[in-house]
């Protein structure tokens, strides 16, 4: 009886994750079969693969949040990896210098999106010194992502974000056991400094100062001391921020204290259709979910409210975690105890894709990378 | 209403998968219709202004840039004046020149510049005329940034 219902389980979460299955197939080939040579077939097939067994796995074992951070810590360390790779064939170092700048040249990533509106609405023109495509594509992207899945972004397509998710799953238990949830409105505070700050000087400034993510990615020559002190600033903003306090805290910090861009996004999760919330009858208010919430976005009064804070990044963790199936993913104007499967599959459906588009390109390039280095001796 | 309210919202939440593929399958369209807008453009702090005129030499060619005072409002009493060198083959080991920035028919600054050894000497001549913020090759040209004076300030 019990094969019967494990065969039943299976495949019938096949065949919801069946398309998404084939999706995978699509946006990771990109429509394009004509493989280069074996290693691409290689690389390809683990990154399907990888995929599909992720997304499978959310739909089979009911469980959302482990099958997430395995794939968004992977994207995000494979992003470093090939970005600083692909960065060094080109310039031949992860470093830029002013040829860099005074070229435009300078890749952007979502972050920046936000400190743009001021100057834009102003000055009619871009604060950043990079290609005006990419630069396009990004923000029309970023809006995108954000009226589909608000703050989602966060655990679901953010380049950086794995790396505090990361770090905050080294330890089995906290060294430091509470965060007071005041903590998560300091992202707004950043917000609202940075946002003048760009306004005032016409420039990027959470780029050039204090984004602890230059880390991995590329950083200015250190050609004077003002170069020199953003170095130590952002080096001391990485340590502190993505990896020391979450490895302590067992939270993300640097997205629940330090993002502005995750407090702008906080903000289009009013508008998003996608949201968590807490079924009061089910409820006994053990707090486990506070507890473990990684963005400090469920206090108190946030489960007595049945809805987590605008801060909160849909990661799944508290979902995983409530013993009594209490809180759950919900499509806003739709009834909190009916429909809980389908507000599932239906988040989960863009969320997911939003996660193989940007890391499936990402993973099988680097995958790649290290194929070659293994048969080759060399990346480059 | 509130079953109308339901269906309509599972059916948005439907399409957000299909919002998020054409966001990115269609990316270059879209990035094409959108780049037309008016606001889509690097700011001249970045990209260093808008042609002023071009003296062509044998062996070399002079672009000098309108003057940047880019402010959220209005303009600021300070910027930069952008110059560019560009060699009609590779760009010469050593160039020397007197610029006059504003059209004023009298130099304003001299630049002496050893592109093989990425050294540069500077002069101011006018008043307005500040000290030399930056002096880099860039790609195969020579792109030099002075800050300059705003007259009107």
């Amino acid at each position: 009886m019990s094969d019967y219902f494990t065969t039943h389980k299976i495949g019938r979460s096949l065949l919801l994750a069946l398309p998404m299955i084939i999706l995978n197939f699509m946006l990771i080939t990109r429509g394009n079969l004509n493989f280069s040579g074996s290693t691409d077939v290689i690389a390809f097939s683990i990154t399907f693969l990888f995929f599909s067994y992720l997304f499978f796995m959310m739909l089979y074992s009911g469980k959302t949040d482990k099958y997430r951070a395995t794939g968004f810590i992977v994207f995000a360390m494979f992003f470093a990896f090939t970005f600083i790779v692909n960065l060094i064939k080109i310039r031949g170092t992860n470093t830029f210098d002013n040829e860099t700048i005074l070229a435009c040249e300078i890749p952007m990533c979502h972050i920046p999106a936000f400190m743009f509106i001021i100057p834009a609405v102003f000055t009619k023109t871009i604060i950043f010194p990079g290609n005006i495509g990419s630069i396009t594509f990004m923000l029309i992207a970023t809006v995108g992502m954000s009226i589909v899945l608000g703050r989602g972004i966060c655990s679901w397509g953010c380049l950086f974000g794995g790396w505090d998710e990361c770090a905050s799953r080294i330890t089995r238990k906290p060294v430091i056991k509470k965060v007071n949830a005041v903590f998560r409105w300091t992202s707004f505070a950043v917000l609202l400094i940075v946002v003048l700050w760009s306004a005032a000087t016409l420039s990027p400034t959470y780029c050039w100062w204090l984004c602890p993510f230059k880390a991995v990615t590329e950083y200015e020559e250190v050609s004077s001391f003002s170069i020199l002190l953003k170095t130590i600033v952002f080096s001391l903003l990485f340590a502190g921020l993505v990896i020391v306090l979450p490895i302590l805290t067992k939270k993300r910090i640097q997205c629940a204290t330090f993002c502005p861009m995750g407090a702008f996004l906080s903000l289009t999760n009013k508008i998003n259709i996608f949201e968590i919330r807490i079924d009061k009858e089910k409820c006994n208010n053990c707090g486990t979910c506070s507890k473990i919430c990684p963005t400090l976005s469920l206090s108190k009064t946030n489960i007595e409210e049945t809805r987590p804070s605008i801060t909160c990044t849909k990661c799944g963790k508290c979902i995983d975690v409530c013993s009594r199936h209490a809180i759950q993913y919900h499509i806003k104007g739709t009834s909190v105890i009916r429909n809980i499967s389908l507000s599932r599959y239906l988040f989960l459906y863009p969320a997911f894709i939003l996660l193989v588009i940007f890391a499936g390109a990402v993973i099988q390039h680097g995958i790649v990378l290290i194929i070659n280095l293994i048969t080759t001796g060399s990346m480059l | 209403m509130k079953r109308t309210i339901s269906i309509l919202a599972i059916i948005w939440a439907f399409f957000c998968t299909f919002i998020i593929l054409i966001i990115f399958i269609k990316g270059p369209q879209f990035t094409r219709l959108f780049g037309k807008l008016p606001s889509m453009i690097i700011s001249p702090v970045y990209a260093g202004g808008d042609l002023n005129y071009v003296v062509e030499g044998d062996s070399l060619k002079i672009a000098v840039n309108k003057p940047v005072f880019e402010a959220l409002i209005g303009e600021s009493a300070k910027g930069f004046v952008q110059i560019t060198f560009s060699g009609t083959g590779n760009l010469p080991q050593l160039i020397e020149q007197e610029i006059d920035y504003d059209k004023d028919l009298k130099p304003d600054f001299k630049l002496k510049i050893n592109t093989i050894e990425n050294k540069t000497e500077y002069l101011s001549i006018s008043p307005n005329a500040g000290p030399l913020i930056v002096s880099s090759k860039v790609h195969d040209d020579w792109v030099v940034r002075i800050k300059v004076r705003n007259k009107k300030k």
